[in-house]
């Protein structure tokens, strides 16, 4: 199979973690033993550094800290040593709690251009994740050091009445971050859409006119960027097959670090000589088989141009299936996606709108003159 | 059918009239044909200056 010149790799070195939230299904299979062994490292960057000519690393988990610095330097090592050799660029992003980053570490990760990127749930972080003196003692240890990073924010049954709230906290911190909604089934956190929904528009129209926020929701620059730029850049709109792939701590190869059942397993790093194989395994077809026929139905909808389709894991767990849309997500876009493109247009030339739609409308403009 | 040949026929699903107004706004975003660099994971927070 032709080689794609990129490839993201969504690495899972363990699916331990030190803290429990409460929308995490990972705390109810992991164990501190299961780590990504230097063997299995060494084969990943064997098959995939030589045959692409951009690896992006991201580390996840379970707690990707929690695997120690030493993992992170031979990760960078082994790097090192196939960007000598072959032309290859490597980008390296941690996604962590954050909780257990020491100094050492953040010197490490600042000087070696591992990016980090956190989670924190506002003004209920204490109830749905815990630590929350531990995380922002984390961030300032990362910023000490030189770096500087955002939030990620779940919002579920139990946020979802508070989001202007954490807003002024994140203010408070000058925090950029970014919303995601709670996914699963559990009813102590599962979302009513329209209550989310509606939230969401409260808290753009809040953001939004707030002059002088030195806070950016990327949530809302994906809406945007694409109606007034064109732009689309998150893995949710674009077309991540092919491209995108989760490694577990065992070599395990699926999807994308949301949970996908067996049957779409692209095997074991193992198995490959070059990672690309893995695309041609039983399990990729039967993924974009089911992903090829969710398109031809999203084909009719108002908002394909801009969602392509949306997110295989997001049909599979609210459709019931990878082949089939119109699930709650589907709504949301639709309803939010207008409302945005309705204010943009209704707010143009309003002097109140914050510095990042600002930006935005001045890029669109400059494109504009030069086309 | 191949797994090559799925892959064509969901790229070009992509690569529709929009996607190529967009990649010519766009600087070295191609739909279908990059990814990595240009594109965001959803679960990601260290774009902190965007």
């Amino acid at each position: 199979m032709p080689q794609s010149k990129y490839l993201s790799l969504l690495m899972v070195p363990t699916d331990y973690c030190n803290m429990g939230c409460k929308y995490c299904f990972f705390d109810k299979i992991s164990r501190p033993e299961n780590k990504m062994n230097i063997e299995t490292l060494e084969h990943l960057m064997r098959i995939t550094l030589r045959f692409y000519s951009n690896v992006s690393f991201i580390w996840h988990g379970g707690e990707p800290l929690s695997m120690g610095l030493d993992f992170y330097k031979k990760a960078a090592e082994l790097q090192e040593y196939y960007k000598k050799k072959y032309d290859v660029k490597v980008s390296n992003n941690i996604q962590s709690n954050i909780t257990l980053l020491t100094e050492e570490m953040a010197d490490f990760f600042v000087k070696n251009n591992f990016t980090i990127g956190s989670s924190y749930d506002g003004i209920c972080n204490h109830e749905t994740r815990g630590l929350s003196e531990k995380i922002l003692t984390g961030v300032d240890i990362y910023k000490n050091a030189g770096g500087n990073c955002g939030m990620i924010s779940v919002v579920s049954k139990m946020t979802v009445d508070t989001l202007i709230e954490s807003y002024e906290f994140f203010k408070s911190q000058k925090l950029n971050y970014k919303l995601n909604p709670y996914l699963g089934t559990d009813e102590e956190l599962s979302l009513d859409y329209d209550m989310y929904t509606q939230a969401m528009i409260e808290l753009f129209n809040y953001w939004a006119l707030d002059t002088d926020t030195p806070v950016n929701i990327s949530s809302f620059g994906v809406y945007i960027d694409y109606i007034l730029l064109h732009r689309k850049h998150l893995c949710t709109f674009t077309s991540c097959l092919g491209k995108w792939a989760s490694v577990n701590y065992n070599g395990t190869i699926k999807p994308c670090n949301r949970y996908f059942p067996d049957e779409y397993s692209y095997g074991n790093i193992f198995d490959y000589d070059s990672f690309d194989e893995a695309f041609n395994s039983e399990g990729f077809r039967r993924l974009i088989t089911k992903a090829i026929d969710r398109r031809e139905k999203c084909k009719l909808c108002d908002l394909w141009e801009f969602c392509s389709g949306g997110c295989n894991y997001i049909a599979l767990n609210e459709c019931n299936g990878i082949e089939n849309n119109g699930g709650n997500h589907c709504k949301f876009l639709l309803t939010i996606y207008k409302y945005i493109e309705s204010f943009l247009e209704d707010n143009k030339d309003n002097p109140k709108l914050n510095k990042f739609i600002r930006i935005k409308f001045e890029m669109c403009n400059k494109e504009n003159v030069s086309r | 059918m191949s797994n090559e040949q799925l892959l064509e026929i969901y790229n070009s699903q992509a690569a529709s009239k929009s996607s190529s107004s967009y990649t010519e706004y766009s600087e070295g975003y191609q739909e279908g044909t990059s990814g990595g660099d240009h594109v965001d994971w959803h679960d990601d927070a260290w774009h902190y200056d965007d």
